[in-house]
């Protein structure tokens, strides 16, 4: 994809995004409420419309510099819109962070941060199995000691609340 | 000399066994968290934010403002030895810093970087010190007239004065605008822009939430894009004879010193400006004055003590705004305006009279974390040599584990975990298209106090806008703003003409 091409479709997602906006802004009041001044929802609604003016001109000027740059190689406009080495490598980071939260809905975060640190250093660092390990294992510890009993923030645990209980029962 | 008395009273409070720890904690962990390509001050405040909830607020300020500064000063560090700033505010730094190490002068180089980092900072404390107080007391008769037209006046800096995209720039600051309005309208109490009815969204959406997206995992996602490629570190060791001579020779250079301190500070007041352009502005202004302007960009030592005297001195012109008018004067210090409110602490003029302790022992705990940052750097040299080592695939892992599990802290809901997600997603999208990040932040963070303070002025004036110009300050503010608005467009009109 070039970069053009990720500038004109990010503008359109800004247009249609703004539209759903300002739709949603509309079910409070829009207009000037008398004596009051104004409503619950002019403030959103029109600096939704600010964003739809912006992404149209934005997508203007990149038409326009698309007619000026003809088939020149070397433009800006015309470069890929990302380092097609760290394409692969970017898709899998972010497919991992997805499947990562996707994890933490249903059996918490002390499977799915772990399990993150697992594939990350072992399949992306290609890091040894030791350091893979000691990592993969010191990380849900620190995090417990660090979260729930010092902070007192109780962490997702999903599908695991159970084994938790014994946890909690040992340290009393 | 009450301010004096003030000062040292705030010594008192930061000089507690514990402060001191959380101190010279912070500043350690900012100079790696600096030194790390990728990751600065900002990253590194956003991503520690949910942890300071637990101490008090004159602590948490402390071991956050430790951190802030500490990255400052860490930030030459991968600079000078790895070629790439490790922070955008070190860019400045890579001119001259890199060229001197691959002379094999890297040690000379960090030398110069502390010490022009601690002259800059320090000098610009005090500056902070004494302009402060009557900047707070003058603000304090600001009534919700004069605190929405410095609200805006701060946006229309990022029209005036920053040099992206300005279309991309009102895109950025709307969409910010907006995002500050999701949840409870503070009016009428109805929930408004809940997309549909999702329950997530009736507590708004967190600063911490877009923070830690757009410069935790966006940051991560756009250094795992942009250095694929092998990175070669310079060896650097140092020895006590190289510090003593170093020291004197970036005392020598007093006028980089003096134009990096004085321009760094008043840019970096400015919410549209701050350390990245005051660096650069200083480096630029430097190049010119100096006799040896053909060794610049080839090792020249004025190269590296301007820029990074001014990123220093910008770091804390930051927090003369934010402090006293509750306006943050960058990215960092809008979250940790953000985090003060969370502390229970209301930002702005009256903070002076309300809290003199937190500011007190804030402004001290400044002078302190410049001590420590300039020791610790140059005693830790061999550690971030090491640190610069350790493999990025090991560092990206643990940075974003810190990202889910921190952004999940502050609200304790899994919707705010797949909210920094999309936005980590989305700023990585817009930052490839130079859609600026700063504008969006800061305008969620200041978002509520603009939209409130309109429309309390409005009711106030039962319903009638003429209040904004009946007020001297609020009308004078807007009037600034006006012209700062129009020096893009009158650019534009000046260059159709001619």
């Amino acid at each position: 994809m070039t970069r053009r091409t990720a500038e004109l479709l990010t503008s359109l997602f800004l247009m249609i995004f703004s539209i759903y906006l300002m739709y949603e802004s509309a079910k409070l009041p829009i207009g000037w409420v008398k004596g009051a001044g104004p409503g619950g929802g002019m403030f959103p609604f029109y600096m939704a419309l600010l964003i739809l003016i912006g992404s149209l001109i934005t997508t203007i000027k990149t038409l326009l510099d698309w007619k000026q740059a003809g088939d020149d190689i070397q433009n800006k406009n015309l470069s890929p819109f990302l380092n097609t080495k760290a394409i692969k490598l970017l898709s899998v980071v972010i497919l991992l962070l997805l499947a990562t939260v996707t994890i933490t809905q249903f059996f918490g975060m002390y499977v799915a941060i772990p399990l993150l640190m697992l594939v990350y250093l072992r399949f992306l660092g290609k890091h040894g199995w030791v350091l893979t390990g000691t990592i993969t294992v010191l990380t849900p510890v620190i995090m417990f000691f660090f979260f729930e009993i010092s902070l007192r923030i109780i962490l997702p645990k999903g599908a695991t609340e159970k084994f938790f209980q014994h946890i909690y029962a040992l340290i009393g | 000399m009450e301010t004096f008395d003030l000062l040292l009273t705030g010594f008192g409070n930061s000089l507690t066994p514990f402060n001191l720890v959380i101190m010279i904690f912070g500043v350690a962990l900012g100079l790696i968290i600096g030194a790390l390509p990728g990751l600065g001050s900002v990253n590194g405040v956003a991503i520690l934010l949910p942890l300071t909830f637990l101490v008090s607020p004159t602590s948490a300020i402390i071991l956050l403002g430790a951190i802030y500064y500490g990255a400052m000063y860490g930030g030459a560090v991968s600079s000078i030895l790895l070629g790439i700033p490790g922070a955008s505010t070190a860019v400045a730094t890579t001119f001259d810093g890199r060229p001197m190490a691959l002379n094999g002068q890297a040690g000379k180089a960090l030398i110069l970087a502390a010490v022009a980092s601690f002259v800059g900072g320090t000098v610009s404390v005090i500056l902070f010190t004494f302009f402060a107080p009557p900047l707070a007391e003058l603000a304090i008769v600001f009534g919700s007239a004069e605190e929405f037209a410095l609200v805006v006046l701060a946006f229309t800096t990022f029209f005036g004065l920053s040099g992206d995209d300005k279309w991309k720039t009102l895109i950025m600051i709307a969409l910010g605008l907006v995002f500050s309005c999701v949840g409870l309208d503070l009016i009428s109490g109805k929930p408004r822009l809940i997309f549909g009815d999702i329950p997530g969204f009736y507590h708004g959406i967190h600063f911490v939430v877009l923070a830690i997206g757009v410069y935790g995992i966006g940051e991560m996602l756009v250094t795992i894009e942009e250095n694929h490629g092998k990175i070669s570190l310079s060896a650097a060791s140092i020895t006590f004879r190289e510090i003593i001579q170093g020291m004197y020779d970036t005392l020598k250079r007093w006028t980089s010193l003096t134009v990096g301190t004085l321009l760094g500070f008043f840019v970096g007041m400015l919410p549209a400006a701050g350390a990245t352009p005051a660096a650069l502005m200083s480096y630029g202004v430097m190049r010119n004055l100096s006799k040896e302007k053909d060794s610049f960009g080839k090792g020249a030592s004025d190269g590296v003590v301007a820029p990074e005297a001014a990123n220093n001195a910008a770091s804390t012109g930051a927090f003369l705004p934010m402090m006293t008018l509750g306006i943050p004067g960058s990215p960092t210090t809008a979250l940790l305006l953000g985090g003060m409110v969370i502390w229970g602490l209301q930002p702005g003029p009256l903070l002076f009279v309300e809290n003199p302790d937190f500011v007190w022992g804030l402004i001290s705990s400044l002078y302190l974390a410049n001590i420590a940052s300039v020791i610790l750097m140059l005693l830790g040299i061999p550690v971030f040599v090491a640190a610069l080592r350790m493999p990025f695939t090991i560092l990206a892992p643990i940075v974003f584990a810190l990202c889910i599990v921190g952004g999940f802290a502050p609200t304790l809901d899994l919707h705010d975990v797949w909210l920094i997600l999309i936005f980590g997603i989305g700023a990585f999208i817009l930052r490839k298209l130079d859609y600026p990040l700063a504008p969006l932040v800061l305008a969620l963070v200041l978002g509520p106090l603009l939209e409130k303070s309109f429309r309390q002025s409005v009711i106030a004036s039962q319903g009638s806008l003429n209040i904004f110009i009946e007020r001297p300050i609020a009308a004078t503010l807007l009037g600034i703003a006006v012209i700062l608005i129009s020096i893009p467009v009158l650019s534009v009109i000046k260059r159709r003409l001619l």
